[in-house]
């Protein structure tokens, strides 16, 4: 948050010199960049026996020779490291047994004072706490990594990209100051019953500050105590505590979870008339028509031959020839609702007994039928 | 006179060149600019000190020290003596900051200008108000009185790194 009320503070800075100056106002970075060297001159004015003399310049040792320049006061400014790897999309990644190269989503972002290089490892490493109010039950393996190109990000914006294919990498090159890279980490799910469903997986991505032109495998180190202001030393200053980081320590761990999809049913009544009240406030008398509906949804399994089996309720009867399937009738089975029988289901627009991934009525097998209160 | 080749030429024109140099040495004030960090120690007795140290690990939000010192080498005193410092390029002055024993302290937004914070304005949005402390961009120590001969002056400011 500091960062963000520096920038507040800079934006108005920048504001004031436009009216000032005419100077153009910089893009707002995270601070001066690393590398930049700050000079400083002071200068005295002075008159000796009442006779102005020349201007003298300062320099670090002490200057008195007049209408030289003197010699600036310097240091060079250090690296401050901060950077977060996040999990984007605040769920759980859904896979099915033997599914191999699972894409998972997450986000490196760097708010060093430069540009800065990153190591990248994925594992089955477990946080302190579960995640998506899972446990662990099985581990990944054959994890390969894959990253976007640097983009401006929009911390309070996440996205969750599609893998499109980017080339494997185990380190990010020179990610530019306030720009992030999306990480595709890609991993095989074991056969069942390792993987069985309802069964989840942690992994953790962890993202390591290293040195330039180190390929991601040379940790920057911070600077001892001993300060030299002609060298860029480093400083880690990233903040992030959420499972079991470490601040300033120059590494960001960030988890996410494979879980193995499951259909979903729910079942809800309705009373649509009652013979006797206004539409819309039919009471569930006897006599009354009832209609019940089922939503399926597939949270993530590769379906076939999803069929469904219902009884008709004690205390009912069947309104023969009301049962639907996504909107359209379905014909009755020996003289009674077809699904008691068992029957094939679908999406709309899905091959009999194919339910596709996914929330939205595209994607859901909704079935209805009616009845009558005894 | 610059004729002769060879040898003696070359030892007209150095000691032509010497005598320059010390047309120029020196003036009556050694001017010293230092820039410093603040240390924070903590004693076996977990009591805090601070102390200055050369700045040298500076980060974006680090607060750095510039202490100017004139020392008065010259037997006369030195008189109307005023130190002028910009804050250096990629810095904030901090508000207050700046110290000077037996001086006023004056500030300016562009260098050229120089007034007390309350005289200082500036026009936003059709309105004027007061400068803010992080807009000064040079610092001016004006002594009420000469310096004496072997006497130092003494300023000191505050500027954080953007």
């Amino acid at each position: 948050m500091k960062s963000i009320k520096q920038q507040l503070r800079r934006a108005r800075l920048a504001v004031v010199a436009l009216g000032l100056i005419g100077a153009t106002p910089a893009a707002f970075a995270v601070g001066t960049d690393f590398g930049t060297d700050i000079t400083n001159t002071a200068s005295v004015n002075y008159s000796v026996s009442g006779v102005p003399q020349t201007a003298i310049n300062s320099s670090p040792t002490g200057n008195s020779t007049p209408g030289t320049p003197g010699v600036p006061t310097t240091f060079e400014v250090d690296k401050k490291i901060i950077f977060i790897a996040e999990e984007t999309d605040g769920a759980a990644t859904v896979t099915s047994p033997g599914l191999t190269q699972v894409v998972t989503v997450f986000r490196v972002t760097n708010t060093s004072n430069g540009s800065q290089d990153y190591g990248i490892v994925a594992d089955n490493t477990q946080p302190p706490a579960i995640i998506f109010g899972r446990a662990d039950a099985f581990d990944m393996s054959n994890f390969t990594l894959h990253a976007t190109a640097p983009t401006a990000c929009d911390p309070g914006t996440m996205t969750t990209p599609s893998f499109a294919g980017e080339a494997a990498v185990t380190h990010i090159e020179q990610l530019p100051e306030d720009d992030c890279v999306y990480v595709f980490v890609r991993s095989d799910t074991p056969v069942s019953p390792t993987a069985a469903n309802g069964l989840a997986s942690t992994i953790r991505l962890v993202v390591t500050a290293t040195t330039n032109a180190s390929n991601g495998v040379t940790a920057e180190a911070e600077s001892g105590v001993a300060d030299d202001p002609t060298v860029v030393d480093v400083v880690f200053a990233e903040a992030g505590v959420l499972n079991g980081n470490v601040v300033e320590d120059g590494i960001s761990m960030a988890f996410d979870q494979y879980f193995v999809g499951t259909l979903t049913v729910t079942k809800t009544a309705a009373v649509i008339s009652d013979g006797f009240s206004p539409a819309g406030q039919a009471k569930a008398i006897p006599g009354a028509t009832v209609e019940y509906t089922i939503t399926v949804q597939n949270n993530g399994l590769v379906t076939s031959g999803a069929a469904l089996t219902e009884a008709i309720p004690a205390n009912t009867t069947y309104v023969a020839g009301s049962t639907t399937l996504n909107g359209a009738a379905v014909a009755d089975v020996a003289g009674t609702m077809p699904y008691v029988s068992g029957g094939a289901i679908n999406s709309p627009a899905a091959g009999a007994g194919v339910i596709n991934p996914g929330a939205t009525a595209a994607e859901r097998a909704v079935v209805r039928f009616r009845v009558t209160i005894n | 006179m610059f004729k002769g080749s060879g040898i003696p030429g070359a030892a007209i024109v150095a000691c032509v060149l010497s005598s320059q140099a010390f047309a120029q040495s020196p003036g009556c004030i050694v001017l010293k600019t230092i820039a410093e960090v603040e240390q924070v120690t903590v004693n076996a007795r977990g009591e805090k000190s601070t102390k200055l140290v050369p700045a040298g690990k500076v980060v974006p939000g680090v607060e750095v020290v510039y202490t100017v010192t004139a020392n008065n080498i010259c037997k006369e005193p030195a008189e109307k003596v005023t130190i002028n410092n910009g804050v250096p390029e990629h810095m904030t002055y901090v508000a207050a900051s700046a110290v000077g024993p037996g001086t006023d302290i004056v500030f300016s937004l562009d260098g050229k200008t120089f007034g007390t914070a309350d005289q200082l304005t500036v026009q936003e949005n059709g309105a004027t108000r007061k400068a803010r402390a992080d807009e000064y961009k040079s610092i001016r120590w004006v002594f009420k009185d000469s310096l004496a001969a072997g006497a130092q002056g003494f300023a000191r400011y505050r500027a954080v790194l953007n």
